[in-house]
């Protein structure tokens, strides 16, 4: 048994790598002719791997006590919360598909602001309007379900969202409230405080009256009059330049007839005596008398 | 925490640095194995000897980091996962016998002077293991295990190493590894 030991710093460092070229050089040709002294290395050699390899288990026996995360990457925090807000999406998205109300369902709220001007929003807590099939049903059962009577200012019916509340001006038809359970006995109509618009009694009763008799007189005394008698209505002048139209328009005060010539409008009154033509001044009235004329 | 903390706690010899850095890149380094055929206990054995090479050159103030901790170490266990790949190709296609002959007298010869280690007292164990794997200073060994000084551990250093050389003799004779 070989007890001899050869220790020195110069073996340490050469077993480190530690010792300059020309240095490891010497070293390596002695331990060529030593062989006690290569023996030795070897040895040397095998403690520093030992070491080397228990310092490594060591340091393994430490890292394995720590707590890792060994979960997959999809269990991890940034995952989960993405998971979470992406299941809230989609169960808001489904919330809202499915309760939602359709186009059918959508009610109406109509609020007048003190301008006039018609405010709209849907509310689900106001009236129910009904499928246009169901009033049309209804309708047709009891003649008129509700009256509403138009106003010159006009309705809007707003599809927009609920809550949302907007200023239109473009007239629309309100849709009347009506119940499922309605019946023709129900249907009480109160005209006692209806009142026809002016423009619709304008609208009713104007007619181009081709049955009033016309004659041309030509009479240099009267240049521009009229005289109505027997029932027969006579121009005294020349009318012969341009086209002339009587109007009739029939009111709770009898009929009123209007001469239509040369783009003005004059009254008649249904007189004897010869009365001179003047033209109506009043803008309104000219302006609906044009509006009859040309829609005849 | 940064970087330059990092290493600089690890050239320091701090273990509690390593811990926080294993733990921090453990899901990246092991998935990164894991997805190159690796299992989950391979992945670990290699980003775990990468994080020791790591700590021995950084503690040994051989490293020069020039790019991100994580980068080098995610470097360092690609390479040992190769290694480790191509070690398998190997002992599946070439001559297993011999090497298992040469595997088992190693092993034998290692199990001793790992016994023999285990003889010695902690200290000496730390002391050795401190100066010949981790290449740390005397210095530094003096200040992390509480000597007065470089001297007192140069000195413990070599009672040790003199001791475990003659434990490991002493064995070895008994096993005929020397003449």
């Amino acid at each position: 048994m070989n007890q001899r030991f050869i220790y020195s710093d110069k073996a340490d460092l050469y077993l480190k790598g530690k010792l300059s070229g020309n240095e490891r050089i010497d070293f390596e040709e002695k331990m060529q002719k030593d062989p006690l002294l290569q023996s030795e290395i070897k040895l040397q050699r095998d403690v520093y791997h030992a070491l080397g390899e228990a310092r490594k288990a060591g340091l393994k026996a430490r890292l394995n006590q720590i707590p890792v995360d060994q979960s997959p990457w999809f269990a991890g925090a940034p995952f989960k919360i993405a998971a979470v807000v992406s299941a809230f999406v989609a169960t808001s998205v489904v919330m809202y598909v499915t309760f939602t109300p359709s186009e059918e369902d959508v009610v109406y709220q109509v609020n007048l602001d003190e301008q006039g001007q018609q405010i709209y929003a849907e509310s689900s807590a106001k009236i129910n309007a009904p499928k246009p099939s169901t009033i049309a049903a209804i309708a047709e059962k009891s003649e008129m379900a509700v009256v509403q009577e138009p106003d010159e200012s006009t309705f809007t019916a707003s599809n927009d969202p609920v809550a949302q509340t907007e200023v239109r001006k473009i007239p629309t038809i309100q849709r009347p409230n009506v119940t499922a359970d309605f019946s023709e006995n129900d249907v009480q109509l109160d005209y006692s405080d209806f009142e026809v618009p002016q423009k619709q009694a304008l609208q009713g009763s104007a007619s181009m009256d081709s049955e009033v008799a016309i004659e041309k007189v030509v009479d240099k005394a009267y240049p521009f009059h009229y005289q109505f008698y027997n029932g027969k209505l006579f121009l005294h002048g020349d009318f012969q330049d341009a086209p002339y139209k009587i109007i009739a328009l029939n009111t709770e005060n009898g009929r009123t007839l209007f001469l239509e010539y040369a783009g003005y409008y004059y009254r008649i009154e249904e007189q004897e005596a010869i009365s001179p033509l003047t033209s109506i001044t009043d803008t309104s009235l000219v302006k609906e008398l044009r509006r009859l004329s040309t829609a005849q | 925490m940064k970087d330059s903390v990092i290493l600089e706690r690890i050239s320091r010899g701090d273990e509690k640095a390593l811990d926080e850095l294993y733990r921090k890149y453990y899901r990246m380094m092991t998935q990164a194995i894991i997805k190159n055929s690796g299992t989950e206990q391979e992945a670990k054995d290699i980003y775990q000897d990468a994080l020791i090479v790591f700590w021995q050159k950084a503690v040994s103030q051989q490293l020069v980091l020039t790019s991100k901790i994580s980068t080098y170490i995610y470097s360092i266990c690609l390479n040992l996962w190769r290694k480790e790949l191509d070690r398998k190709s190997r002992l599946s296609h070439e001559e297993k016998d011999s090497i298992e002959y040469i595997d088992n007298e190693s092993q034998e010869r290692s199990k001793i002077i790992h016994q023999c280690i285990q003889q010695l007292g902690d200290t000496c164990q730390k002391i050795l293991m401190f100066y010949y794997f981790d290449d740390m200073s005397l210095q530094d060994i003096s200040q992390k295990l509480g000597f007065a000084n470089a001297e007192t551990v140069k000195t413990k250093k070599y009672k040790c190493k003199k001791r475990l050389d003659n434990l490991v003799k002493t064995n070895y004779s008994a096993s005929d590894f020397l003449d």
